[in-house]
C-alpha cells in the first residue's frame, strides 16, 4: 500500500471506531432514560394555592389523578420561556393520546405583578390550547417553589426594568401529587418525552 | 468624461473600511410572540471576515421602542438574562445570537408582528458606521430552536 492510502485507511478506521463507540455510548445511555431524573424518594406535596389561568385554583387536588410537567417562568421572557414552551408543544404533539389525556403541562409565572391569570391564558394557549398557566402571591409562589427545590428572584435593573430570575429545571409530579422527577435544562422535546415515558413505564403507585 | 472617471475612482478608494461595509449577517430572524407580548426575541449571526476589529455599540428599530442585547445564562440551576452593553468582533470573529443564548431584546412593539412580517433593525458601530438589516418574523418550532442550538459553531450552513 502507498503511504497516502495507508493514512486514509487508518483515518477511516479510526473514524468508524470513534463513531461506533459514540453510538454505543448513546445506546447504553438510552436504555434507562429518566432514571437519573427521578428522585430517590418521591416527595408528597403539601397544600398550596395558586390561581390557574381559567381563574380556578391550582392546588393539590388539581394535580391528583394526572401526571404534571411543570416549570417556572414569566411571559415577559422572550427567549428561554418560549423556547421551553415550544419544546413542550412538541412533546404534547408526540405523546400517544391515552398518555396525553392524563398529562398536564403547567407554566407557573413567578412574575405576578405583570402576569395576571388573564394574560397567562392568552400566553400559554398560543403554544397549546391545553397548556395551563398559573400564578399566585409572592408568598404562595415562594412556598410552592421551595417544595419543588426551585427558586426565583425579582429584581430591578439600573434602568428600573424588572429582572426576573428563576429555576430552569422542569418538574414532574406524579398522579398522587408527589414531586417525582426533575429534568435539568436545556429542555429538548425528544429527551423530555423519552424520560417521561420511561418514568411512567417503571412507575408503581404503591412503591415509594 | 475623464474627470468623472477619476472622481469615481477616488470615491471607490478604500480609506478605512467601515464596519457596516465589512460585517456579514447570517440567519437573522425574530421569534413570533403570543398576542400582546411586550418583548420579542431576535436572533442572528455576525461574522467579521476583515482584519479589523469592530464593535457593535447600539441597535434600534422603527418597529420597537428599544432594542437591547442580552445573554441568557444558567447559574446554579437558575435562568438569568444579563445585558450585553456592547459586542466586539475580532478579526475573523463570529457572534451568534440564538435561542437560549445571546439574543436581541426587541422591547415594546409598536404593533403585533406575526410570522411573515419583517423587523427592520439598525446596527450602530463604534466607528460611526451603521447598517440596516431585516429580520423575518418566524413561528419557532422545536426544530428551529434545536437547529439553532446545534449549529452554533457552523451557523453559515443554516438557512432560515
Ligand atoms: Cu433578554
Amino acid at each position: 500500500m502507498t503511504q497516502p492510502v495507508k493514512i486514509t485507511l487508518s483515518l477511516i478506521i479510526s473514524i468508524l471506531l470513534i463513531g461506533t463507540a459514540t453510538y454505543l455510548a448513546q445506546q447504553s445511555a438510552n436504555t434507562t432514560p429518566g432514571n437519573e431524573a427521578r428522585l430517590a424518594t418521591p416527595k408528597p406535596l403539601t397544600a398550596f394555592q395558586l390561581t390557574a389561568h381559567d381563574l380556578k385554583p391550582l392546588n393539590i387536588e388539581r394535580l391528583k389523578g394526572k401526571w404534571t410537567l411543570l416549570f417556572f417562568g414569566y411571559t415577559h421572557c422572550p427567549d428561554v420561556c418560549p423556547t421551553t414552551l415550544t419544546e413542550l408543544t412538541q412533546v404534547a404533539e408526540q405523546l400517544p393520546p391515552e398518555i396525553l389525556n392524563n398529562t398536564q403541562f403547567v407554566l407557573v409565572s413567578v412574575d405576578p405583578q405583570r402576569d395576571s391569570p388573564e394574560s397567562l391564558a392568552e400566553y400559554v394557549s398560543y403554544f397549546n390550547e391545553s397548556f395551563l398557566g398559573a400564578t399566585g402571591s409572592i408568598g404562595a409562589l415562594t412556598a410552592f417553589t421551595r417544595q419543588l427545590d426551585s427558586k426565583f428572584s425579582l429584581e430591578t435593573d439600573p434602568a428600573g426594568e424588572p429582572v426576573v430570575n428563576h429555576s430552569s429545571a422542569m418538574l414532574l409530579i406524579d398522579p398522587q401529587a408527589r414531586y417525582y422527577a426533575r429534568f435539568k435544562a436545556p429542555h429538548y422535546a425528544e429527551e423530555i418525552r423519552a424520560q417521561y415515558l420511561a418514568l411512567r413505564n417503571s412507575y408503581s403507585p404503591t412503591t415509594p | 468624461m475623464r474627470l468623472a472617471q477619476i472622481f469615481l475612482f477616488i470615491c471607490l478608494l478604500p480609506v478605512v473600511a467601515a464596519a457596516a461595509d465589512k460585517l456579514e449577517i447570517h440567519d437573522a430572524w425574530a421569534r413570533e410572540t403570543p398576542p400582546k407580548a411586550s418583548v420579542m426575541a431576535g436572533y442572528l449571526t455576525l461574522y467579521n471576515p476583515s482584519p479589523e476589529v469592530y464593535t457593535l455599540v447600539r441597535l434600534s428599530s422603527p418597529d420597537f421602542k428599544r432594542v437591547e442585547m442580552h445573554r441568557t445564562e444558567q447559574h446554579d440551576g437558575m435562568h438569568k438574562m444579563l445585558p450585553v452593553p456592547q459586542l466586539t468582533l475580532s478579526s475573523k470573529g463570529r457572534a451568534t445570537f440564538q435561542p437560549g443564548g445571546m439574543h436581541l431584546m426587541l422591547i415594546g412593539p409598536k404593533k403585533r408582528l406575526k410570522a411573515g412580517d419583517n423587523v427592520t433593525l439598525a446596527l450602530f458601530f463604534s466607528d460611526g458606521s451603521s447598517m440596516k438589516i431585516i429580520l423575518p418574523v418566524k413561528k419557532a418550532t422545536a426544530n428551529t430552536d434545536r437547529t439553532m442550538h446545534n449549529n452554533q459553531h457552523h451557523s453559515h450552513s443554516q438557512q432560515h
